[in-house]
């Protein structure tokens, strides 16, 4: 029993004086709330790492293939459009035309299908009180978006290189907006349909098969502007063509479809996240439960 | 302190609700090991799984002060594809401690759990023993002001079980437990205080004896009133619950000193022990070592805890 002396004490942790003022008490619980969130969602994303490239059939492999994902999408379009004697759209090259929205895209995808399955991936962690389905959540968005995003760097940096192609970014902060949008928009329909598929098991099958329809109806791999006007009327409904064309305008100075709007985009984004949480809030013990 | 304010706990069943327990007001004192009593599904994992925050009250509200370990039991959080050493490392970067910290922790889990080069290889490969091992040294190797214990004794061999005794006897200079189990004596030996979860009611004894009483009661005329025949063994407990509990609650030194001689053997594993191995269950042979250690474990459980009430 000699080895008692060494383990941690977790009865004496935090500080001894706690403020005394209302304002101090919220600032210290607020505080102290960050660290522990920031603790769990560190040892998760590290477990996540260590599970991913121990349980996929493909071992390390699964995650070097998260950031190539979009490279490998790039390549393939890109030589679609090459066997059909396109080279170029808009003024600007394939390569560069499809790298910008199929980096956008890999968020929507992995938003749609792997991160809201971690919800009951890491089901057996909820015996240990700091852990919470929305930590899972949050964990896998913070390393699956972080690996998507080095991929679609990877890219640009790759067409610059070996081929000599260059974006302008001429409105920087724009484009990093619609990609903030997207992404907010992406961890909303994570969690809501991370909550629903842990209780209903069909949920993710469905939603993951939809990414597909969604390649095609999201302007991805060609502008949304060159197709008939009944087409752009009806992909007007698609928030994430919305993003892709305003995207390609911020980075590539193509000019978008007429119905592009940024506060649709935002409107959608802020509509996802609030019923991300709603649902999460409604269902946050039925989770756990099961 | 863990305070419980009108409390009450459901699950949605495709029958309806299934209350475990309705609008429950209770102080857990903080001096005292809880023990909580009851048949199967009552709900003494529910409740312990409310006061751990692994799940939250239906309506009520549940006030603690102090840390309270997750419930330890038969269900672990272990991650199978992670070896014991990562999940230790997992669990030890959740409560947010220093690497050096972690490093002492994993070292203290591989000395306790003592499932040798098993610790570095995956728990999927662990049998359900070498799981509970590894468990309870996690939960052991940091020092909580509650530990929660559900049903921690029915897993593991002899030897496990012995250490597991050894430290719960130890961690008491300094924390207090909270333990459920199908096993009286058991609760009887090392809880103060009792709850019996029975039929959707949750009743707090200050003394544990009495709650063994209430419960050892209440078994006998459920079994009356339903016109079932009771078994020799509750009847037997039911008449002499009285000494029986002096007798279990009695410094383990007195009780050995009031045993036969050949009680004293069985207890040894010299008589019992010795049919039980030789009696394991194909099943169990076919599972490998530490599935027999269990089966011996549980065998030779039934002749002692009956032993003690024959004893009384």
């Amino acid at each position: 029993m000699e080895n008692v002396q060494q383990i941690p004490d977790l009865t004496d942790q935090g500080p001894k004086t706690l403020p005394t003022s209302r304002l101090g008490q919220f600032l210290h619980e607020l505080r102290e709330g960050g660290r522990k969130q920031a603790n769990v969602v560190f040892a998760l994303i590290f477990r996540e790492i260590r599970t991913t490239s121990k349980e996929d059939n493909y071992g390390f492999l699964s995650l070097v293939g998260i950031v190539v994902e979009p490279a490998i999408g790039v390549f393939a379009v890109a030589a679609f459009w090459y066997v059909m004697r396109v080279q170029e759209i808009m003024g600007v090259h394939t390569l560069i035309f499809i790298s910008v929205s199929m980096t956008a895209f890999s968020i929507i995808r992995r938003s749609f299908s792997s991160i809201p399955r971690s919800i009951k991936s890491t089901i057996k962690f909820y015996a240990y009180p700091n852990i919470k389905p929305f930590d899972a959540v949050l964990a896998s968005f913070i390393l699956e978006i972080s690996l998507t995003i080095v991929g679609g760097l990877i890219v640009f940096v790759l067409s610059w290189w070996f081929v000599g192609l260059s974006m302008d970014f001429h409105h920087p902060l724009e484009a990093i907006g619609i990609m903030a949008l997207l992404m907010c928009s992406g961890f909303g329909l994570s969690l809501l349909l991370g909550t629903y598929g842990a209780i209903y098991s069909f949920v993710p099958k469905i939603f993951s098969r939809f990414t597909q329809v969604l390649f095609f109806t999201s302007a991805v791999i060609h502008p949304a502007s060159q197709l008939p006007d009944l087409a752009q009327k009806w992909i007007a409904y698609n928030p994430f063509a919305h993003a892709m064309e305003l995207l390609r305008l911020y980075t590539l100075r193509i000019q978008p479809f007429p119905e592009a709007s940024v506060s649709f985009l935002a409107a959608f984004s802020a509509g996802c996240l609030f019923l991300g949480f709603a649902a999460y809030y409604a269902n946050r013990h039925r989770i756990v439960e099961r | 302190m863990i305070r419980l304010i009108d409390v009450t706990k459901y699950y949605v069943t495709d029958f309806g609700r299934h209350y475990v327990f309705r609008n429950v007001t209770l102080d857990l004192p903080l001096d005292k090991n809880v023990g909580i009593i009851g048949p199967n599904g009552a709900g003494k994992s529910t409740f312990l799984r409310l006061i751990g925050g692994a799940d939250a009250p239906s309506s009520g509200r549940i006030m603690k002060s102090g840390r309270i370990s997750p419930p330890m039991g038969l269900t672990p959080g272990l991650q199978p594809s992670l070896t014991a050493s990562e999940n230790a490392r997992f669990a030890g970067r959740i409560y947010g401690m220093t690497r050096e910290e972690i490093d002492a922790m994993i070292k203290y889990v591989r000395e306790i759990s003592d499932i040798g080069r098993y610790f570095e290889m995956p728990v999927s490969t662990y049998s359900a023993g070498m799981k509970q091992r590894v468990a309870f040294a996690l939960n052991m190797s940091m020092k909580f002001d509650y530990y929660l214990f559900d049903e921690i004794s029915a897993g593991g061999d002899r030897a496990f079980r012995k250490t597991a005794r050894e430290m719960i006897a130890e961690r008491l200079r300094t924390s207090r437990f909270i333990l459920s189990s199908h096993d009286i004596d058991e609760i009887l030996e090392l809880c103060h205080s009792g709850i019996v979860i029975k039929d959707g009611k949750l009743t707090f004894f200050e003394d544990v004896r009495e709650a063994a009483i209430f419960y050892g009661e209440d078994l006998g005329k459920g079994n009356q009133k339903s016109g079932k025949k009771k078994s020799p063994k509750r009847s037997r407990r039911k008449k002499q619950a009285p000494d029986q509990l002096e007798s279990v609650a009695a410094p383990p030194k007195t009780r050995r000193r009031k045993q036969s001689k050949g009680a004293v053997a069985k207890r040894k594993g010299t008589t019992s022990d010795a049919k039980a191995l030789t009696s394991t269950t194909p099943k169990a042979r076919r599972a490998g070592p530490d599935e027999a250690d269990m089966t011996v474990a549980r065998k030779t459980d039934q002749p002692i805890s009956r032993q003690r009430h024959e004893r009384a």
